[in-house]
């Protein structure tokens, strides 16, 4: 069993890896930038519903505007750093939303948008503010959602330069 | 770039290992999109310039959306 999920994951990984590899630059960025934008609302969402689960859980499009409950408490997952967090996030879409229209009118060869080293950096600053939370279990799932938004941003930002 | 294509028949056999792999959390996040996203890449030619600014577009909805209801909740702090 072990070793049919190895020989399964290593085919996903071949398929992956030569799609990427051999499609166009703008193909691979807008891809990229799709990606990332999931990324952004996995995070979003995974921290929303830590801060308030029965507020989430009712209507996941309604703003969560305090945090209660066991998963925020242990956190130290306070209103005030939930405001904080979707502040950067705000930050974040902004700079998503221009780098969608920027790359609308982007060739191959020409500078990678601007707006896409200022998500970059966003990013690092939500991951800064998810390391500063609690050390436990929903924390490293945060962190890892963190992570995984940082390393879609770095395939835009690749395949714009490449 | 050369197109390969998959057989009906392969894209059901990756389809099931993907779903397999989510059913037993080998697979998470991010990477289930990156996974199914990889079938129909190599099912369809390339994208062309028309569809991938109607996609960058459809990211700009969805990151607006997402800004305003993020500045709802970011209430003070912005």
């Amino acid at each position: 069993m072990k070793l049919r999920i190895t020989f399964a994951l290593i085919a996903i990984t071949l398929l992956v890896a030569t799609g990427c590899g051999s499609l166009p630059a703008k193909e691979r960025a807008v891809t990229s930038l799709a990606a990332t934008q999931s990324s952004l609302e996995v995070l979003q969402d995974a921290e929303r519903r830590t801060c308030n689960p029965v507020a989430f859980d009712a209507d996941a499009t309604k703003p969560i505007l305090t945090c209660e409950g066991a998963l925020a408490t242990t956190l130290q997952l306070t209103t005030a750093k939930h405001q904080a967090f979707a502040s950067s996030m705000a930050k974040a879409y902004s700079l998503q939303r221009r780098a969608a229209i920027a790359l609308q009118s982007w060739h191959p060869g020409q500078p990678a948008p601007a707006e896409l080293v200022g998500l970059q950096s966003q990013a690092q600053d939500l991951l800064t503010f998810l390391n500063a939370l609690a050390a436990n279990e929903n924390q490293k799932q945060l962190i890892a959602a963190g992570q995984a938004l940082l390393t879609e941003i770095q395939k835009v930002i690749a395949a714009v330069k490449g | 770039m050369l197109p390969i294509y998959l057989t009906p028949q392969a894209i059901q056999l990756y389809g099931s290992t993907i779903v397999y792999l989510i059913q037993t959390g080998k697979l998470v996040g991010a990477e289930i999109a990156h996974a199914i996203r990889s079938i129909f890449r190599k099912h369809d030619p390339d994208l062309t310039d028309e569809q991938l600014d109607a996609i960058a577009h459809a990211i700009q909805d969805r990151a607006e959306v997402r800004e305003a209801l993020s500045l709802a909740e970011a209430g003070g702090a912005q």
